[in-house]
């Protein structure tokens, strides 16, 4: 038998005269076992509901309404008072109280985003100890995070900073396969040292720490887990990877639910040293000693870059991990994730944009109730009220909002959050304690703000009442008129302000880039393609499947266009260009691979020449701009220019020229950008 | 409001309470208040109503058995006093009197 929340007893025990709440938890106990057949949700709304329906003054503790007199006694009359004027004005009640239960948990979920980004791999106690090897291979260059000790002479065990160091390979779905009883699944793996989890403080479910140290291990998340093994105990059981290595392994570890918290993610982790090679290529990470000078360290490390023959103009350096998520200084696919500051700036403004537009509202409802009550206010006083009694009236019945809209906001709260969080696509984690402290505390300042106005309004028009001096006459009426007006500017302004800060959230929460992106369908055809070397017998298959597969996709008469390259959002990389003709110095311009489709497939529009076509070959020397580029390079006859890469030093053709489109988030201005013509076989094909 | 007189909720609880006999506890109430009086009402109102009543006398109360649906609790079983009787026949003869007042044919005009 599933048994009510005890959140539900306790609250009632608190609330209900004693001698009734046998009989009144025996009812909701009975109520909550007759709705089993209802789905949880509803069934929690219901108990729930009923729950709150108890909270009437005839059931509720003596010490909330004993004796009428004194303070309490009074307390008591002027709560009553308030629950019948709200039960009076059913319409004002029910839109304020809407208004600070969804004023308030907007600005909750935004805040707790705020909260996530903000706290972004903080979990990790060792944090500022850590960094990232990263490398500029000249001085026009960008970072680039590898692994430098693989490029440069260096050995971390003589740095006297050092403490530890670990590398880590990053296989994303589609690159490695976990097989579990003949099935294989998709995932991102990372090959990690022994060492992982010394740096990073995901906690073990099961396992001890050095569960990594045997090679025949493997640890998964519980995610993963669950979506794997389902109910059964994964612990133990046998698997194979496949990638570009092969190997069984049993499950010894399981990651307890990955915070939503952490830049890093990863479906499961794999001994580094089970295995002697593994082809995606490693990436550094080190821990520096207690109080030790990064600096210096990085000094040592640009000394043995700068004195490497092949890169003399290169700088090699430690980048700190805290810092990668906020900065974006690379892109590596170990990180699932980047930050922005001026993102988290933006939705900062949002989040005290929809607690005032919430105060305003909710303070805008409750004047409009005071001034259809003010002749009443006035009359009680004028009858023997005293002011303080009518002032503290209005603060009693900010009380019962308060009460009211607090509870009513958690329970949606906690009740929504998890449907909310998937439906808008966001991963973020609860945190009763705060979330809850910051639900109840904007409802109260909401409350309070809006109290202490009304309260105000009451003692200023009673102060209006007792001047015995002549007042110079005004024409009634004219107040009321005046804040009405006020009233329905304020609310077109906040009806305006609701629009703007939605469509900026969709803007930001959209990564649409603005092209057209219609019945496009992207699909993983082909797990990694072996090197040649390695197994040509393979490599040939792989290739006659490829060919076989892109024909009957080309011929298809539903298909419209077949490409191999990447999507534009977040592939564009940076590589040092310039002109053939010039002897300017090399400029780091953002770079994108595309085939022949690529064009159609996105229907860009050519401005000048043409796109690639049966002409070109994949790998071909040849480049096609945007309108961008042609006017940051100043080309004025494309057939008469060439650009030179300092990757290869090779000159690329330019063929084409196409109108400029957004290839980055639709909040960045549209960057000078290069097409080549270059895609790998196991690239996911796009089909129009 | 004075103490001889009832409001529709509360008689309608009053006439079930004196139906329901020994089954007539809060749920139960409620139950038989949407089964044969087509009124859906809260928990919280049957609790607040029978407790209005057996302070204004009408109605007493004792504890009866636990269930395990209950989580082990016992249910408060109400039943009728004098004075609750009283008052439901009081107010069903202020019924009768009046619709024997108004007769037949102007209620059919209506």
């Amino acid at each position: 038998m599933i048994r009510p929340p005890k959140s539900a007893e306790k609250f009632l025990s608190w609330l209900i005269r004693p001698e009734l709440l046998e009989e009144v938890l025996g009812d909701l106990y009975e109520y909550y076992e007759e709705l089993s057949d209802h789905s949880p949700f509803r069934r929690a709304i219901y108990f729930w509901f009923h729950l709150f329906t108890l909270i009437r003054p005839s059931l509720l503790r003596s010490f909330m309404f004993g004796e009428r007199s004194g303070y309490l006694g009074m307390i008591q009359l002027m709560l009553k008072t308030g629950v019948r004027q709200m039960q009076r004005k059913k319409l004002i009640t029910v839109v304020s109280l809407v208004t600070l239960v969804a004023g308030v948990l907007s600005f909750q979920l935004v805040f707790s985003w705020i909260q996530n980004e903000k706290s972004m791999d903080e979990f990790h106690a060792k944090k500022d100890r850590i960094s990232v090897g990263v490398a500029r291979l000249s001085a026009e260059s960008n970072l680039i995070a590898f692994s430098i000790s693989g490029l440069f002479p260096i050995d971390y065990s003589t740095f006297s900073e050092v403490e530890k160091s670990m590398f880590i390979h990053t296989y994303m779905p589609g690159e490695i396969k976990f097989h579990s009883e003949e099935v294989a699944h998709g995932g991102k793996g990372l090959i990690v040292d022994s060492t992982f989890f010394d740096f990073f403080d995901f906690s073990l479910q099961s396992g001890s720490v050095d569960v990594l140290a045997d090679p025949t291990n493997v640890v998964i998340t519980e995610s993963y887990a669950d979506k794997i093994f389902g109910d059964k105990d994964p612990l133990g059981s046998v698997i194979n990877i496949t990638c570009d290595q092969k190997g069984i392994y049993k499950v010894a570890g399981i990651i307890e639910k990955i915070p939503s918290n952490t830049s890093i993610s990863f479906d499961f982790l794999i001994p580094r040293h089970s295995k002697n090679r593994w082809r995606r290529a490693p990436q550094d990470f080190i821990m520096l000693k207690e109080g030790a000078d990064l600096s210096a360290v990085n000094e040592k490390l640009n000394k043995i870059a700068q004195s490497s023959e092949r890169f003399p103009n290169s700088e090699a350096l430690l980048y700190p991990f805290k810092d990668v998520y906020e900065n974006k200084p690379f892109n590596i696919t170990l990180f699932s994730k980047y930050g922005s500051a001026s993102d988290l700036r933006t939705v900062t403004l949002i989040a005290w944009a929809l607690i005032l537009i919430t105060i305003i509202c909710y303070t805008n409802l409750q004047t409009s109730v005071q001034l259809a009550e003010m002749d009443r206010v006035k009359l009680k006083h004028v009858i023997g009220a005293a002011k303080s009694h009518l002032v503290a009236e209005w603060l009693i019945r900010g009380l019962i909002y308060f009460a009211i809209a607090s509870s009513i906001s958690l329970l949606v709260y906690y009740t929504m959050f998890t449907t909310v969080i998937e439906f808008i696509g966001i991963g973020l984690d609860k945190h009763v304690l705060v979330d809850s402290l910051v639900i109840v505390g904007a409802v109260f300042i909401s409350v309070l703000l809006s109290s202490l106005i009304a309260s105000s309004n009451v003692f200023k028009t009673l102060m209006d009442l007792d001047v015995r001096k002549p007042k110079k006459s005004r024409p009634i009426g004219q107040p009321r008129r005046v804040l009405a007006v006020l009233q329905y500017a304020i609310s077109i302004t906040l009806l305006i302000g609701s629009v703007i800060i939605t469509l900026q959230l969709d803007f930001m929460l959209d990564k649409d880039l603005g092209i057209d992106q219609t019945e496009i369908v992207t699909t993983q055809f082909f797990d990694v393609i072996p090197d040649a070397r390695q197994d040509s017998i393979k490599r040939a298959e792989v290739e006659s499947n490829h060919r076989y597969v892109m024909d009957r996709l080309g011929n298809h008469p539903t298909i419209e266009a077949v490409s191999q390259a990447k999507e534009p959002l977040g592939f564009a990389y940076d590589l040092p260009y310039k002109r053939s003709s010039s002897s300017e110095d090399f400029i780091p311009i953002k770079t994108l691979n595309a085939d022949p489709d690529f064009f159609e497939i996105f229907d860009l529009q050519l401005a000048e020449g043409r796109p690639f076509d049966e002409r070109d070959e994949n790998g071909d020397l040849k480049l096609v701009i945007n309108e961008s580029a042609k006017k940051f390079f100043d080309i004025q006859d494309i057939t008469q220019e060439k650009l030179i890469s300092k990757i290869d030093n090779e000159s690329y053709q330019i063929v084409g020229v196409i109108e400029d489109f957004h290839f980055e988030h639709l909040s960045q201005e549209i960057k000078p950008l290069i097409m080549t013509y270059f895609t790998r076989l196991d690239n996911d094909i796009m089909v129009k | 409001m004075s103490k001889d007189h009832i409001g529709e909720l509360e008689e309608l609880i009053l006439l079930l309470i004196v139906m329901l006999k020994e089954d007539a506890y809060g749920l139960a109430i409620r139950k038989a208040l949407k089964e044969q009086a087509e009124r859906n009402v809260t928990i919280g109102a049957v609790h607040g109503t029978v407790n209005r009543l057996e302070s204004k006398g009408f109605i007493e109360s004792k504890m009866g058995g636990a269930t395990e649906e209950r989580g082990g609790r016992r249910k408060r079983i109400f039943s009728i006093t004098a004075s609750g009787k009283n008052v439901l026949e009081k107010s069903r003869d202020v019924k009768v009197n009046l619709w024997q007042q108004i007769p037949e044919l102007s209620i059919k005009k209506l």
